[in-house]
């Protein structure tokens, strides 16, 4: 393998690491607790973002090892929010060490400071993001959209976020988020219809304007979502997307994901993606097993697969293991280590070794 | 004095087989398999449509059964149920079932008559309404639940659901951090018994 070649990879991976934490924190494997809907937490009807009441409260009763009930609240209870107003600050911090045949590269990296606020009156909400974003130098705003439900079951949603599509895990560099279009700030435009009832909730997409970050810059198109939530601790669920540009370049995804519950305390997260872009059919995946000893602190692996172009690149395989811990509510301490190989670049292999400090005030 | 003993053994014999088929028609405790007791609660936490199930073990049976008649009552200790969640069990606890107040809930059931099918084993599994009177947080009312009964060998196992609105008992609607549960709760008993 060539210099200029391991450099290349060395480059790739190093963007990968540098927004390698999740970005906005959805919580899938919630289903083990009987949680199957995103909002029972969340303001975003899809996941993520800033917590209601309820999802502060649960931070501390089913997530976090120790605490109190003012840690659980914003800013630590020091002043009352009144109930239309939801708010957080975010911010994101990481460590890594990449780790090739001939060099060991470590830095940190602050990787997200961001405010997020959400108006409720009634069953409308107004919610909207700023932060600063450091691969560009340049504060954004991630996501602000509008929603309304019409009643407990049905909502519609118009604005800048991501289209609802498979697990929705948090990790934007998992081949699942990152390889399917859905990676750190690429949030489109869209319009969007919901029904999240009791076992059975289904979202469908206008994809209006995609982000001008996304390698799919200039897609429009529709997203299907649904998914079936079974015995309490189980989801099972499929998602089809089609986007094009000006109607050529057709990109479609069809997929299936599955959060399982087993326990309270042991859970399977995975996703297994079909993607046809450009004749250049094949597949991603992402299996996360997950074992907590002790409330807040987990042991899992995850196995990560892609071959979306494997005429041209071959397939990549990451895999590994990790320790998640959340000692108090809202903080999130991560440790992990991953190898990756592709499949045709001989000797690719490779260490990714990194640590995450998540805070949600 | 032949005549005699003649006629006191055979008033012997009577009494006996009197006293028998009196026992023999006496009702018989059902014995209930201890590993198999669980009573649920399902109900849904609006507007997010949020699953809420909780489950408990303490339950105790006082059903007794003369041929095919069933009759009796079943108990529950309803702080024993366990929802996954420690804040919101004790809010249902102390808040909503205030078990200190009423530590028993239970349901006295009107007796049944299994139908001969199901005694005769022609028919394995069979389902019931059931009738009787349930208590809850100190209120008592008359309900109807729907009983699956099925038979494996030497047990039976048997599920009442019921299906009941919570003002009907005096509990006040749960509710938590902009969560209100749903009024209407379904209350499920499963167990097993011994069956002869």
């Amino acid at each position: 393998m060539t210099l200029a070649r391991w450099s290349v990879l060395a480059i790739a991976i190093l963007i990968n690491l540098i927004a390698s934490a999740p970005e906005a924190n959805a919580f899938p494997e919630m289903v083990r607790h009987g949680y199957a809907n995103c909002v029972s937490c969340h303001v975003n009807l899809g996941g993520g973002g800033v917590l209601n009441e309820y999802g502060r409260a649960l931070s501390l009763e089913a997530l976090s090892t120790w605490g109190t009930e003012k840690e659980a609240q914003t800013a630590y209870g020091l002043f009352t929010s009144p109930e239309w107003l939801n708010a957080a600050i975010e911010t994101r911090a990481l460590g890594y060490a990449l780790e090739q045949p001939d060099t060991l590269t470590l830095s940190t990296v602050l990787m997200q400071a961001d405010a997020e606020a959400a108006v409720t009156l009634g069953g409308f909400s107004v919610v909207g993001t700023a932060g600063y974003f450091e691969t560009e130098g340049a504060f954004i705003s991630r996501r602000h959209y509008a929603q309304y439900r019409l009643s407990d079951t049905v909502a519609v949603r118009a604005g800048k976020f991501y289209p609802v599509y498979g697990l929705m895990i948090a990790e934007h560099t998992s081949f699942i988020r990152r390889n399917n279009g859905f990676d750190q700030a690429q949030e489109s435009y869209n319009l969007e219809a919901s029904y999240v009832g009791e076992n059975w909730s289904g979202f469908i997409t206008g994809i209006l304007e995609s982000n001008e970050r996304s390698l799919y810059n200039e897609e429009k198109g529709v997203a299907l979502s649904g998914s079936y939530f079974f015995s309490n601790r189980f989801k099972l669920g499929l998602s089809a997307q089609r986007t094009s540009v000006n109607g050529n370049t057709p990109r479609v995804l069809l997929g299936a994901h599955a959060a399982l519950g087993f326990t309270s305390r042991f859970f399977y997260l995975g996703e297994l993606d079909w993607v046809d872009q450009n004749s250049k059919e094949g597949w991603t995946s992402y299996q996360r097993v997950d074992l907590e000893p002790i409330q807040g602190l987990h042991f899992f692996v995850t196995d990560e697969w892609v071959d979306s172009n494997r005429k041209v690149a071959g397939a990549t395989h990451r895999f590994g293991p990790g320790i998640q811990f959340f000692p108090r509510p809202h903080i999130e301490l991560q440790f992990q280590a991953q190898w990756q190989s592709t499949s045709n670049i001989p000797d690719s292999n490779l260490g990714i070794y990194s640590a995450m400090l998540n805070y949600y005030l | 004095m032949r005549d005699y003993l003649k006629t006191s053994l055979l008033t012997a014999v009577a009494f006996t087989l009197l006293q028998s088929s009196s026992a023999l028609a006496e009702a018989q405790p059902i014995r209930l398999i201890p590993s198999s007791p669980k009573v649920t609660y399902d109900a849904v936490g609006r507007p997010s449509m949020l699953k809420i199930h909780g489950e408990g073990k303490d339950l105790t049976l006082q059903l007794t059964r003369d041929g095919a008649t069933i009759a009796g009552k079943m108990s529950f200790n309803p702080a024993t149920l366990d929802s996954g969640i420690s804040l919101r069990d004790r809010h249902a606890r102390e808040k909503y079932l205030e078990v200190e107040k009423y530590p028993e809930a239970s349901f006295e059931m009107a007796p049944i008559t299994l139908p001969t099918e199901f005694l005769d084993e022609t028919q394995k599994e069979t389902s019931l309404p059931i009738k009787g009177k349930l208590t809850l947080h100190g209120v008592t009312r008359e309900v109807e639940a729907k009983t699956q009964v099925k038979r494996e060998g030497t047990e039976v196992e048997v599920q009442s659901t019921f299906e009941i609105k919570l003002p009907e008992y005096q509990v006040a609607i749960p509710s938590f951090a902009g969560i209100k549960v749903a009024e209407d709760v379904t209350l499920t008993v499963n167990f097993k018994v011994e069956w002869k």
